[in-house]
């Protein structure tokens, strides 16, 4: 299947201060990285997520995808054509078949629309006038689930899940091919968030649009997504297929990120793993691997030499940058225990 | 001899009991009952969990405990007993001596909760103003707060403002303030949700080691059940405002009796361990706490709502030796196997 969207060494830079303080300070580089040369595809029909903390750059991603921030360098094409580079106005078609859920299901609804017309402004906004909003209105709420006469309600009349209903119609009010979901399940309860998954996966079935997700959250890619890549300061450190890399992590950080992941079990939880201090701040990248700091595996060289990506041998579609990958040991009659050890290749 | 004083102690009364607690906020659309006959048990030294969905009173009952409610509260029947004393009946001077002394707490928006135009220092030694003591002797006791936290080189970092924290820093700080105190309670209202998933790992850590340090007892309020399972030794689980199920972490957890308690844990994505397209959901919505209420709270949601459920509300039936559930389901279990 040929590729909806690309990204190709996307850079995103935000200054951190003008430049006659960067002058007068004698600050060098008087900006930060948030997005770090990360490339990625997305396939028709296909779901993917970037997993990471706050400050890993993955909302950037979305953002710039969408042209509300410009990239610094790399290309971004829709369908086979190179969008990065068009004006806003040029840009508006290619919008017109990306749709974007945005985090906060009740924040990002106006407050002083109806739900009738926030989910009828995207076809006023891309200037389509053909069918009656009314009945446009009813067909959208009826696909998310929602009774009719919610199009007159407003925003402050709406629960955190139906706000997030009426996010998912406004998304799908021009039919895209592609949804953009900034931290679908964030804010909601853990009955309303299986509601909301699948309700996603539902239409996705019925509509065949691809789904890019962003979200820490682990349990909601698992059960969501074909393929997830982790991010770590702005850059992806591991890649692959969802299934593959939560049965064998390579990279220590996302067998942290997966064992944070609780069961609610009181007698399963004594394996977490607990990180050493914080995200470092993108101001001050560490040298090396850039996960070095916390990492409970580190050697010398993590510390001076930056990784390059590597691939599973028996999985080319797994990629991870780590000197000493994590590996599976399989001890016959004790499957059921699977450590992770550090092994080389 | 003193243990055998405080064992004890322990077994004859709970720290903290709530006792039949009603409370109602008066709202222009009418009286809303967010807490309706609640009754809660904390035993000194222990970790209570209180699990619920946005909007079941959980952090009402937080905030109850605490006297921070907003002037539309209306407490209309029950008793809170702290250390014998009902908290409820108690002049408001003396009930405020307690807070930031016996009674301290952390928020759950570590942001919000610092003064941000003070600097940590000020407002840590202000903590201590019911302790005898001088300025200097104040910061020191600040300073070794914030390097058990890990807060690394605190004597650099004390002089800062909120705003020089990252996010789980400044929880850390709550926690080294809301300890500072040696508070015989803390009440720790969703302290972990602002935070990311690694971070949620180390501040559970540091609250269970500091509890078993300090040796107070922790009302954790949350609605994580994964954090709930790590940290806490007994949980109750509240539905719209009602306590529908208590007991030990593990009992509810391995041998949940009631019904809502079953569908939450098997909502949780986290259980499920194969991939798949449709999770389990709980059909329906949380019925409005307006107006009085007849029968179960849960029987609009529940799968096995019968004829009873409409006309009585259910009572608490003890199953095991340390849990109670409010289901009508084990009268008749018990009826039949009888």
């Amino acid at each position: 299947m040929s590729a909806l969207l690309r990204v190709q060494d996307l850079r995103v830079r935000f200054r951190t201060m003008g430049p006659l303080k960067a002058l007068a300070t004698g600050t060098e580089a008087p900006f930060i990285d948030a997005v770090c040369g990360v490339s990625f595809e997305i396939r028709k029909g296909e779901t993917l997520a970037l997993v990471g903390e706050s400050g890993s750059g993955k909302s950037t991603i979305a953002r710039t995808i969408i042209g509300l921030q410009r990239a610094l360098s790399g290309s971004i094409s829709f369908d086979g054509q190179e969008i990065e580079e068009l004006s806003g106005a040029e840009r508006k078609p290619y919008l017109r078949r990306m749709a974007m859920m945005f985090q906060d299901p009740v924040g990002s609804l106006s407050p002083r629309l109806t739900v009738r017309s926030l989910l009828t402004e995207p076809f006023r906004i891309h200037g389509l006038k053909r069918r009656d909003a009314g009945s446009e209105a009813e067909r959208l709420l009826r696909m998310v689930g929602l009774p009719a006469d919610f199009a007159r309600r407003y925003p402050h009349q709406l629960s955190g899940g139906q706000a997030r209903r009426v996010g998912i119609a406004r998304a799908l009010a021009l039919n895209p091919d592609l949804i953009i979901a900034d931290e679908p399940t964030a804010g909601l309860d853990v009955s309303v968030q299986g509601e909301v998954l699948n309700l996603l996966a539902r239409l996705q079935d019925e509509l065949g649009m691809a789904i890019l997700i962003i979200t820490h959250n682990l349990n909601v890619v698992r059960h969501m997504t074909d393929r997830m890549a982790i991010m770590y300061l702005g850059r992806f450190i591991e890649v692959g297929s969802t299934e593959r890399i939560f049965d064998q992590p390579r990279h220590p950080y996302t067998e942290a990120l997966l064992a944070a992941n609780p069961e609610p079990d009181p007698d399963a939880v004594l394996n977490r793993i607990e990180l050493k201090g914080e995200v470092p701040s993108l101001l001050r990248r560490p040298s090396g691997c850039e996960f070095h700091t916390r990492c409970r595996y580190a050697q010398d060289i993590c510390g001076r030499v930056f990784p390059e990506p590597s691939t599973s041998p028996d999985d080319t579609e797994h990629s991870f940058r780590c000197y000493f990958p994590l590996k599976r040991e399989i001890i016959p009659g004790l499957e059921w225990l699977h450590p992770l050890s550090v092994g080389t290749e | 001899m003193r243990q055998d004083g405080l064992t004890q102690q322990i077994s004859a009364r709970p720290l903290l009991a709530v006792r039949g607690l009603n409370l109602d906020f008066g709202t222009p659309r009418g009286r809303i009952h967010a807490l309706r006959n609640v009754s809660l048990d904390v035993p000194a030294g222990q970790v209570i969990g209180i699990v619920g969905e946005s909007g079941s009173g959980k952090s009402t009952l937080a905030y109850t405990v605490m006297g921070l409610l907003p002037e539309n509260a209306d407490v209309t029947a029950g008793s809170i007993l702290f250390e014998g004393k009902d908290l409820l009946k108690m002049p408001i001077p003396a009930r405020r001596t307690l807070l930031g002394d016996r009674l301290s707490m952390i928020f759950q928006d570590p942001m919000t909760s610092l003064n941000p135009v003070r600097t940590i220092e000020s407002q840590m030694i202000d903590i201590q103003h019911h302790d005898q003591g001088s300025r200097s002797e104040k910061r020191a006791r600040a300073l070794d707060m914030l390097l058990r936290v890990g807060i690394p080189d605190p004597e650099s970092r004390i002089g800062a403002y909120p705003h020089h924290f990252s996010g789980g820093m400044r929880q850390r700080v709550c926690i080294a303030m809301a300890l500072l105190v040696k508070p015989a309670l803390l009440v720790a209202d969703e302290p972990t949700t602002a935070l990311d998933a690694t971070l949620e790992v180390q501040i559970i850590h540091l609250l269970k080691d500091l509890q078993k340090e300090i040796g107070c007892s922790i009302l954790f309020v949350s609605h994580h059940l994964g954090a709930v399972a790590e940290l806490c030794d007994r949980v109750a689980v509240m539905y719209a405002g009602e306590v529908v199920e208590q007991g030990a972490v593990r009992d509810i957890f391995h041998n949940p009796a009631h019904p809502y308690t079953r569908a939450l844990l098997e909502c949780d994505p986290g259980r499920i361990k194969k991939s798949t397209r449709t999770l389990p959901t709980i059909p329906g919505e949380v019925p409005s706490l307006l107006g009085s209420k007849q029968g179960c709270i849960f029987r609009t949601r529940c799968r096995h709502a019968y004829n009873r459920c409409v006309q009585e509300s259910p009572v608490e039936y003890r199953i095991g030796l340390d849990q109670v559930a409010r289901c009508h389901l084990l009268a008749e279990e018990r009826l039949v196997s009888a």
